[in-house]
């Protein structure tokens, strides 16, 4: 059933990435990008979150860091994309490995509240370090990626595909390390911790190995983020921007690979139209968010999956099977 | 050596230490009875700041107004973590941390733009009252009232809950909901109104002590984001759910950075949060914590 809504969610989510980078106007291509970027951001973050039952609120830091590492990379030695973004995802990578040593072996909680820490202590930094980092007023005028006019395309078409591209590579990335051995033994000890250590295994380690591998990832959202938005500001460290992420992870489902991919499309779609509505995105955010924790924890493909299987179970009654319903065995509150 | 700075950070930090003990054993006590990590802790603090700006411009700048408004603000956080409970936080208890988590997060979220739709974005200003802006001379540094009003009710409170915890009935009834809820399930207590009234007290407590730092620091929207971070530090290195522990962590915390403001203002932060990463490696569960993390 899993693997069907996958399915699903890539029938839906390819065609429309193809359609935009094929025929998008600037205005899609920008926001296709931005798309693209904060997917890839959310994924890193349900490495955690959803499949490593590891809840963090300092996301932002390695995001932040990237961007950072990137950006100042570019504007200070003048390199170009690529070696920029390697610079920023070794950058967040390094901190991802610092920060994780001190906080893997707690329990959820101290997880939660360590992670928020570093990542505010890190957003200080760039805060105050004016000669660095631009202080409290940032860095503008990064400078636009050029691919020349390859194809025909421009730059931004280019930097679209490049990001889309990416994303692809990084999700299936993450498919192949959620089956590996590794994958494995990091979702079994979301789930008992315990006896993933009966099994000689250090649970920390894989942790630690899964919590830097998140980072990088969102070193290299981060650093995308720096060319795209062209500007280096503190707030990309600042720690709602992984609380935004993190609503990204529940609203499309964290139990799915391409969950978070859709709550990112989904939520800065509704950001789009409702900012012209609103000013108090923030509170509409939280209540959704809240009212998902306590009726629809599994988010949108959570709740396409229950279709799925409702209509399953209809077609399977209607040819006189019957279709054992363990999902919702395990669903039935204890 | 001149060390007439002394005395006065001593009192900075006393005076930071109380307060935000005040804030932290909130904290500490609905994470004991309820397990919950309370991230809108914050936020209720935020918000007894800001009733107390709006209460104190309308019941005057007397020294009785103040009191009046001080006591109206923290009752109304209370009673606003009193409905938070029992309508929305209830529905958590038994689900795992991930969900606790992300909803007291969403909290956040809901009240700062509660916050900002009534009192918009701009910082509020608060006077201290006339009575209590004088100041006085000790050991050659300079005190003020306020600083001591701030000790004063930081230690009315430590005492208070020591006295509440230990020597009543509802404190052993509480201290019990946090050892072992099942068993007092069994024995026919109503665990649902210790637990809605354990987060009302912690509402209340976050609220006092935001409406008392409301005429030191800069009440805007924000400032929730800003202390959560250093209720955090301070519950890690005193141990969470231990009051004793929270009362060490505020100490340290008060005093190490009163002290570092004097010398590096830059770094403040950095030192306490350098403390709490050697607490972290010599002794994770904090200087005073139960073995829980």
């Amino acid at each position: 059933m899993k693997s069907q809504i996958e399915a699903a969610l890539a029938l839906i989510l390819f065609p429309l990435a193809l359609g935009i980078g094929i025929f998008g106007s600037r205005l899609w291509l920008n926001f296709g990008a931005e798309v693209a970027i904060w997917a890839l951001f959310a994924v890193s973050l349900n490495l955690l979150v959803g499949f490593g039952g590891m809840v963090s609120f300092g996301h932002a830091a390695y995001f932040g860091l990237g961007a950072y590492g990137a950006g100042l990379a570019a504007m200070r030695w003048g390199i170009g994309l690529v070696p920029a973004t390697l610079i920023g995802m070794g950058l967040a990578a390094l901190f991802a490995l610092l920060f994780g040593m001190l906080c893997v072996r707690r329990s959820k909680v101290y997880f939660a509240m360590l992670t928020l820490a570093f990542s505010q202590l890190v957003w200080a930094v760039a805060f105050r370090w004016n000669d660095l980092s631009g202080g409290d007023q940032g860095i503008n005028g990064l400078p636009m990626p050029q691919f020349g006019n390859l194809l025909g395309w421009t730059n931004q078409r280019w930097f679209y595909w490049i990001c889309f591209v990416l994303l692809c590579a990084v999700l299936y990335l993450l498919y192949r390390l959620a089956r590996s051995p590794f994958g494995t033994l990091l979702n079994a000890a979301k789930l008992n911790p315990e006896r993933v250590q009966f099994l000689g295994t250090s649970v920390p380690r894989v942790q630690l190995v899964a919590f830097v591998i998140a980072g990088a990832l969102a070193g290299l959202a981060g650093s995308l983020f720096a060319f795209h938005t062209r500007g280096l500001f503190p707030d990309y460290l600042f720690w709602t921007k992984g609380a935004e992420a993190l609503n990204m992870v529940v609203l499309g489902g964290m139990n799915q690979l391409l969950g978070p991919v859709l709550g990112a499309a989904t939520l800065l779609f509704i950001n789009q139209e409702a900012t012209a509505f609103t000013e108090y995105w923030s509170a509409v955010t939280g209540v959704m968010l809240g009212a998902l924790i306590l009726f629809a924890p599994g988010g949108l493909a959570g709740g396409l999956q229950r279709l799925l299987e409702a209509v399953t179970r209809k077609r399977a009654r209607k040819a006189g099977q019957s279709v054992p319903d363990l999902e919702a065995d395990l669903r039935r509150p204890q | 050596m001149d060390l007439s700075f002394v005395p006065a950070q001593l009192v900075s930090g006393l005076t930071t230490a109380m307060t935000l003990f005040v804030t932290a054993s909130g904290l500490s006590l609905i994470f004991g009875v309820m397990g919950i990590l309370n991230f809108a802790h914050g936020s209720l603090f935020m918000l007894g700041a800001f009733l107390l700006a709006s209460l104190a411009r309308l019941l005057g700048a007397s020294g009785i107004g103040f009191v009046a408004a001080l006591f109206i603000a923290s009752v109304a956080v209370g009673v606003i973590g009193a409905a938070l409970e029992r309508w929305l936080i209830s529905r958590l208890y038994g689900k795992e941390e991930l969900f606790q988590l992300l909803f007291t997060y969403s909290l956040v979220l809901v009240l700062a733009d509660c916050v900002r739709m009534v009192w918009g974005v701009n910082q509020q200003s608060v006077m201290r009252p006339a009575m209590l802006s004088g100041s006085f001379e000790l050991a050659g540094a300079t005190l003020s009232h306020y600083n001591l009003l701030l000790i004063g009710v930081g230690f009315a409170i430590v005492l208070g809950l020591w006295f509440l915890l230990h020597r009543t009935r509802i404190g052993e009834l509480i201290r019990a909901a946090s050892q072992d809820r099942e068993m007092l399930l069994m024995l026919g207590k109503n665990v649902r109104w210790i637990q809605t009234g354990v987060f009302a007290l912690g509402a209340f407590l976050a609220g006092l002590s935001g409406a008392l730092m409301a005429p030191l620091v800069s009440v805007v929207p924000g400032m929730d984001s800003e202390i959560i971070i250093v209720l955090f530090i301070i519950v890690v290195i005193g141990g969470l759910g231990s009051l004793a522990g929270t009362l060490v962590g505020s100490l340290v915390y008060g005093v190490a950075y009163s002290f570092t403001v004097y010398f590096f203002p830059q770094l403040a932060l950095f030192v306490v949060a350098a403390l709490m990463v050697i607490t972290l490696t010599l002794r994770p569960q904090g200087l005073l914590g139960r073995r829980i993390g």
